[in-house]
C-alpha cells in the first residue's frame, strides 16, 4: 500500500501540526491549572503544556507555546507585565525539547534530570522577573515569606528571590514530570506526531 | 412491597447559566427496576441521573439514595453504590493497560489487593475481554473500548447500574454482550437505569420507562403501555420502535398492547 | 473571558486593532511617565468606563486581586522593606499592632502598585471589549500572516473545549471513586487521573485536526477572503495615532528624564 503517512516533520504538514499543537499547548497549560485550582492544590501547574509540546514538536514550538500562554494568561488576569514571565516558559520548552529531540526524555532518569535542570531553571528567573514586575510583592502567599525574610534583614531583591525558589522548584519541576508521566500514558503512536528517529522508542 | 431505592421529591435543578433542566421531578426507582429513560436531547435525562450518584445537587427539593439524603452523603460512598458508565469512553480511560483500568475503581473504593484481583478475574470473565488485558485501552476499537470502561464499573458490583447511551457504537455483538449483562445484573438483584436513544433497544430490554419532556416527567410505566400513548409520544418527540409502528398501522388504531420486538411480531402474525 | 455582542456600545463598536493600539498606548504611558497623579487618572477613568460599559459584576474579581495586592504591597514594603530610613518617624503606626509605616517603603509600593493597578483595570476593559476572533481576523487585516492570526483565534476556541472535556472527564473519575476532596496527598493522586483523559482526547483529536485543516486549504499560498466586515471609523483612526504618539511621547520623556 503505497500511502504516505502524515509525517508532521516536513513542510507543509508541520505547519498545520503547529497550528494545531501551539495553541493545544496553551489550552493544556490553562487546563492543568483549573485541575490544580479545582483540586486545591498549592501549586499552579500551568506548565505542563508547553513542555508536552516541547516534547512532541520540539523546543521552538514548544517556546512559542509557552509565551503564547503567558501573554494570554497575563491579559486575562490583567497585568500585562506578567507576559515577561514568558522567560520562564522558554526556558522549560528549551530544556524538554533539546532533550526529547536527543531521545533523552524517556526514562525515569531522564525525567528526573529534566525536572531539576527545569525547575532550577525556572526558579533562577522567575525571581528576578517578579522583582522586576511587581517590586517583590505581588499580593499572593508567597509574599508571607518574603515579609518573614524581610525581617530577617534581607534587601527586597534577595528576600523575593529566596522566598520565590522553593515554590518555583515545586511548581516548574512537577509540572515537568507531570508531563513526563502524561506522555508516558500515551500509546505510542501519539507520542510521535514528528515522526523520524524516535518513531521506534519503547513503550 | 419493592423496595425503593432512590427517590425525588420536587426536585428542581438549574445550572449556573441559568438553564432549569428540572422542573420539579417526582420519581420513584425500585430495587431490580430495570429503567430506560428516554427524551429529547435538552429534556433532563442526563441531569436527573447525575442527581443519583451525587455528581448534581438539588437546587431546591430533595434526593434520597437508600433513604438518606444526598446532600449529607459524599459522592465516593454514592458512587460505590450507583455506579455511572459515561458515554464516551474515552472521558474513563487514564491508564496504560486494560488490566490497570479494570482495577482502579476497586481500589479506589478501598478494595484489598486479592479482592480486587478476584473482582476484576470476575468481570474479564463475564465479559469475555482477557484478549486484550495487556493491551493499552485507548488503541482498542471503539466497542472493545466501550466493554472495557462498563467492566470497569462492574467491577466493583454496585447496586445500581447507570448506562448513559450504552448502545451508541456498539456494534452487534457488542449489543448481545450488553444485553447478556443487563440480564445478568437484574437476576443478581441489581437495578439498572439506562438513558437512550435507541428505542428499538429500549423497547427490548426494559420494564419501565420514563419519558422526559423539558424537565419534566410526562409518563412513566411499561414499555407496553409507554408506546401506544400517541400524544405522550408526539409532545416528547420520541418515535416507537419500528416494529411497534409497523404493528400500530396494520391495526389500523390502537391494539391493547404495543408489539416490541420482531419475535413478538411474528408470533403475532404468523397464524393469521 | 471574552466578550459577548450585547448592544454595541463606543468601545464594543471600535476596530479591534484600535483597542490594541490603545492598550500600548496607555501601557508606554502608565510605565514610562511613571507618575502618580497620570496613573490615578487612568485609573479613576477606567472604572468610570466600566461602571459605563457594564462590566462591573466580571471585575469584581479583578478587583478583590487588586485590594489585596495593594494591602499586601504597602503593608509590607511600608514597614518592612530595609529601603525604608528608621531613623526618621514613622509616617503612621498601626493601633493595635503597633506596625510602623515609613516614607520610603510606601513610595516604594506606590511606584510599583502606580503602574500595575491601572493597567488591570485599563486593559481589563479594553479586552473585555474584544471579540478574540474580531481581533484575529483585525491581526490579518493588518498584515500578520494567516497562520499566526489562525493560531490565535484557534487557541480561544480550544481553550473552552478542553475545559469542557476537563468538567466531564472530573465527573466520569469521581463517579468511579476518584476521591477529589479528601486530604491533600489523595488530592495530588486525583491529578494524573483527570489530567490524562484531557491530554489524551486532545491529542487523539490533532490528527484528525490535521487532515481537516489540509482539506479545507490551510496551507494554500492563496489570499484569504475575510467573511466578517469590520468598519473602520474616524475614530479609529483618530485614536490610533494618538495611542501611537503617546507611546513614542512618552518613551522619550523617559529617555530624556534619565539625563537629569
Amino acid at each position: 500500500m503505497g500511502m504516505k503517512t502524515i509525517d508532521s516533520s516536513k513542510g507543509k504538514m508541520r505547519n498545520t501540526y503547529m497550528a494545531i499543537l501551539i495553541p493545544l499547548g496553551i489550552a493544556i497549560n490553562f487546563v492543568g491549572g483549573t485541575i490544580a485550582s479545582k483540586l486545591s492544590l498549592p501549586l499552579f501547574l500551568d506548565s505542563i503544556g508547553t513542555a508536552i509540546v516541547a516534547a512532541i514538536m520540539g523546543p521552538f514550538v514548544g517556546a512559542v507555546s509557552g509565551v503564547g500562554f503567558n501573554i494570554i494568561s497575563s491579559i486575562v488576569n490583567g497585568n500585562i507585565l506578567g507576559s515577561l514571565f514568558g522567560i520562564c516558559n522558554i526556558a522549560t520548552a528549551f530544556i524538554v525539547g533539546f532533550m526529547a529531540r536527543a531521545d533523552k526524555f524517556r526514562t525515569i532518569v531522564h525525567a528526573i534530570i529534566a525536572t531539576v535542570a527545569v525547575a532550577v531553571a525556572n526558579a533562577l528567573l522567575g525571581a528576578p522577573i517578579a522583582v522586576v514586575v511587581y517590586g517583590g510583592i505581588q499580593g499572593s502567599g508567597v509574599d508571607l515569606l518574603v515579609a518573614g525574610l524581610l525581617s530577617f534583614g534581607n534587601d527586597i531583591l534577595s528576600a523575593a528571590f529566596l522566598a520565590r525558589l522553593p515554590i518555583n522548584l515545586a511548581d516548574k519541576g512537577i509540572a515537568c514530570f507531570a508531563a513526563w508521566l502524561i506522555l508516558k500514558r500515551l500509546p505510542e503512536n501519539m507520542r510521535n506526531l514528528t515522526g523520524g528517529k524516535r518513531a521506534n522508542a519503547d513503550a | 412491597m419493592r423496595e425503593c431505592i432512590i427517590e425525588t421529591q420536587d426536585l428542581v435543578h438549574t445550572y449556573p447559566t441559568g438553564v432549569t433542566a428540572l422542573k420539579g421531578v417526582n420519581l420513584k426507582i425500585y430495587k431490580n427496576d430495570k429503567i430506560s429513560i428516554v427524551g429529547q436531547n435538552g429534556s433532563g435525562k442526563t441531569t436527573i441521573v447525575r442527581h443519583f450518584n451525587g455528581l448534581l445537587k438539588p437546587t431546591s427539593g430533595r434526593v434520597l439514595l437508600f433513604g438518606e439524603d444526598t446532600t449529607k452523603q459524599k459522592i465516593g460512598q454514592m458512587a460505590r453504590k450507583v455506579g455511572y458508565v459515561f458515554q464516551n469512553p474515552n472521558h474513563q480511560i487514564f491508564c496504560t493497560t486494560v488490566r490497570d483500568e479494570l482495577e482502579a475503581a476497586p481500589k479506589n473504593f478501598g478494595f484489598s489487593e486479592e479482592e480486587t484481583k478476584k473482582a476484576v478475574d470476575e468481570v474479564v470473565e463475564l465479559m469475555n475481554i482477557q484478549s486484550v488485558l495487556n493491551t493499552h485501552p485507548l488503541t482498542l476499537d471503539y466497542t472493545t473500548k466501550k466493554i472495557v470502561s462498563i467492566a470497569s464499573v462492574l467491577a466493583y458490583k454496585p447496586d445500581v447500574l447507570i448506562l448513559d447511551e450504552p448502545t451508541g457504537g456498539l456494534d452487534e455483538p457488542g449489543r448481545v454482550m450488553l444485553t447478556k449483562i443487563i440480564d445478568m445484573m437484574i437476576e443478581n438483584g441489581h437495578t439498572i437505569i439506562m438513558i437512550s436513544h435507541d428505542m428499538d433497544y429500549v423497547a427490548e430490554n426494559s420494564d419501565r420507562i420514563i419519558v422526559m419532556c423539558q424537565g419534566e416527567v410526562v409518563d412513566d410505566g411499561s414499555p407496553e403501555k409507554i408506546f401506544l400513548n400517541a400524544e405522550v409520544l408526539r409532545k416528547a418527540q420520541i418515535e416507537p420502535p419500528q416494529i411497534t409502528q409497523l404493528d400500530l398501522y396494520l391495526e389500523n388504531g390502537y391494539p391493547k398492547e404495543a408489539i416490541l420486538s420482531v419475535s413478538d411480531f411474528i408470533k403475532k402474525y404468523k397464524n393469521i | 473571558m471574552i466578550q459577548e455582542r450585547y448592544k454595541p456600545t463606543f468601545l464594543r463598536k471600535l476596530y479591534p486593532n484600535t483597542k490594541l493600539w490603545m492598550s500600548l498606548g496607555i501601557s508606554c504611558a502608565v510605565i514610562f511617565f511613571n507618575n502618580i497623579w497620570f496613573s490615578l487618572a487612568v485609573m479613576i477613568l477606567s472604572l468610570i468606563m466600566i461602571a459605563y460599559e457594564k462590566y462591573i459584576l466580571e471585575f469584581k474579581v479583578v478587583s478583590i486581586s487588586i485590594i489585596i495586592m495593594a494591602v499586601m504591597m504597602f503593608a509590607i514594603n511600608g514597614t518592612l522593606n530595609p529601603v525604608n530610613n528608621y531613623t526618621n518617624d514613622p509616617v503612621f503606626i498601626l493601633p493595635l499592632l503597633n506596625w510602623k509605616f515609613y516614607k520610603e517603603g510606601l513610595e516604594y509600593a506606590l511606584t510599583y502598585f502606580g503602574r500595575i493597578a491601572p493597567l488591570m483595570c485599563a486593559l481589563f476593559l479594553l479586552f473585555r471589549t474584544m471579540n478574540m476572533t474580531d481581533l484575529g481576523i483585525g491581526m490579518y487585516e493588518g498584515g500578520i500572516p494567516y497562520n499566526i492570526s489562525f493560531m490565535f483565534i484557534s487557541t480561544f476556541q480550544t481553550i473552552p473545549i478542553l475545559g469542557k472535556d476537563m468538567n466531564q472527564i472530573m465527573d466520569a473519575q469521581r463517579a468511579r471513586g476518584l476521591d477529589t476532596e479528601g486530604n491533600l496527598i489523595k488530592r495530588f493522586k486525583a491529578f494524573l487521573p483527570v489530567m490524562v483523559p484531557v491530554v489524551a482526547n486532545s491529542i487523539m483529536r490533532v490528527r484528525n485536526q490535521a487532515v481537516a485543516l489540509e482539506t479545507k486549504g490551510f496551507n494554500s499560498s492563496a489570499k484569504k477572503t475575510v467573511y466578517r466586515d469590520l468598519p473602520k471609523t474616524k475614530a479609529d483612526h483618530i485614536l490610533k495615532w494618538s495611542s501611537i504618539l503617546l507611546s513614542i511621547g512618552s518613551i522619550v520623556y523617559r529617555i530624556i528624564q534619565s539625563f537629569f
